[in-house]
């Protein structure tokens, strides 16, 4: 029986993430506005929903999208989209609170100026502050061990096997 | 000599400034008439779009749907449309900053308190600006659905 060669370490996704220092080596800017991206949403109509929303062409993880939702419920959640999935962090109200209100105040002072205003640099600092929070839960990580991966391996390996 | 009576169009009504709890009235829908559906959205995507959503109840002209939009340009747009009308009013910037900065300082400070945020008030002072304003041109005036006489 001729057996299929598996690759010693074939993890799907080992994605981890970690902060990202803003700046323009972490990130891959292909004109004056790839660091612009932001929306806001405030809404009041039957129950609170607040969102913020930002696009980041970084480098470590690609191009994402990163959507803080408030409910009016604890906990917020965030939700990193790359370009193959989709993850979910629960994090507190606080943090939420925090940050929104820095990123609004940032945006009411930029009315004054003359440049446009860039609220991508607030939203990489709510990033890192929900992934380095002791008390931030994550679901859909896929952050395979090598433990994991190797069981996974060898229950397709078993799976696969022609009975006899 | 009887005088004919003429079919002329019926006027369409001139929209007035509101009195913040006077001229409102409480939505059929709800008990009450503090709390009132307002939204905000500040995109800044591809290019400034920022928009100011509210639901006002009103005894004069029905349920009345206000949307305040900024799009960079040199002036901003406000649209009301109740049952039967729409109005669209050019009206300049700076009352749009004006107001949509209150707004967000208001809605900051609700964050510590008890009570939910209540942006109606603004929204009634923002309204009540843009149709008072020497600068502000009413667009149109268009019949949406005829009312029954």
């Amino acid at each position: 029986m001729k057996r299929r060669k598996y690759r010693k370490y074939a993890l799907k996704d080992n994605t981890v993430f970690e902060p990202i220092v803003y700046d323009k080596l972490s990130f891959n800017l292909r004109n004056e506005l790839d660091l612009f991206a932001t929306t806001v949403e405030l809404d009041d109509y039957d129950w609170m929903s607040y969102k913020l929303k930002a696009w980041l062409p970084t480098k470590a993880y690609g191009d994402i999208v990163i959507d803080f939702v408030y409910n009016g419920t604890s906990p917020c959640t965030m939700i990193i989209e790359t370009k193959k999935k989709k993850y979910r962090f629960y994090f507190a109200i606080e943090l939420f609170q925090e940050h929104i209100i820095k990123f609004l105040q940032k945006h009411i002072k930029h009315w004054d100026s003359k440049y446009a205003f860039s609220g991508t640099e607030e939203a990489v600092n709510f990033y890192n502050a929900v992934i380095t929070h002791p008390k931030t839960e994550s679901e859909d990580i896929e952050t395979i061990t090598r433990e994991e991966a190797l069981k996974r391996m060898a229950a397709r390996r078993q799976k696969d096997m022609p009975q006899e | 000599m009887t005088k004919r009576k003429s079919f002329r169009r019926p006027q369409i009504q001139k929209l007035e400034p509101l009195l913040y709890g006077e001229d409102l009235s409480a939505p059929e829908w709800r008990n009450y008439i503090e709390v009132l559906a307002t939204k905000l959205e500040l995109n800044d995507y591809d290019w400034m779009n920022y928009k100011l959503f509210a639901d006002v109840s009103t005894k004069e002209y029905g349920e009345l749907k206000i949307e305040f939009a900024y799009f960079g340009a040199y002036f901003c747009e406000m649209k009301v449309e109740n049952e039967n009308v729409m109005y669209s009013f050019d009206f300049a910037t700076q009352i749009f900053q004006e107001h949509i900065v209150r707004y967000i300082q208001k809605h900051m400070k609700s964050w510590g308190e008890t009570y939910t945020f209540n942006g109606a008030e603004e929204v009634i002072d923002f309204y009540n600006d843009v149709l008072t304003s020497p600068y502000t041109v009413e667009k149109s005036r268009q019949v949406i659905r005829r009312r029954k006489h």
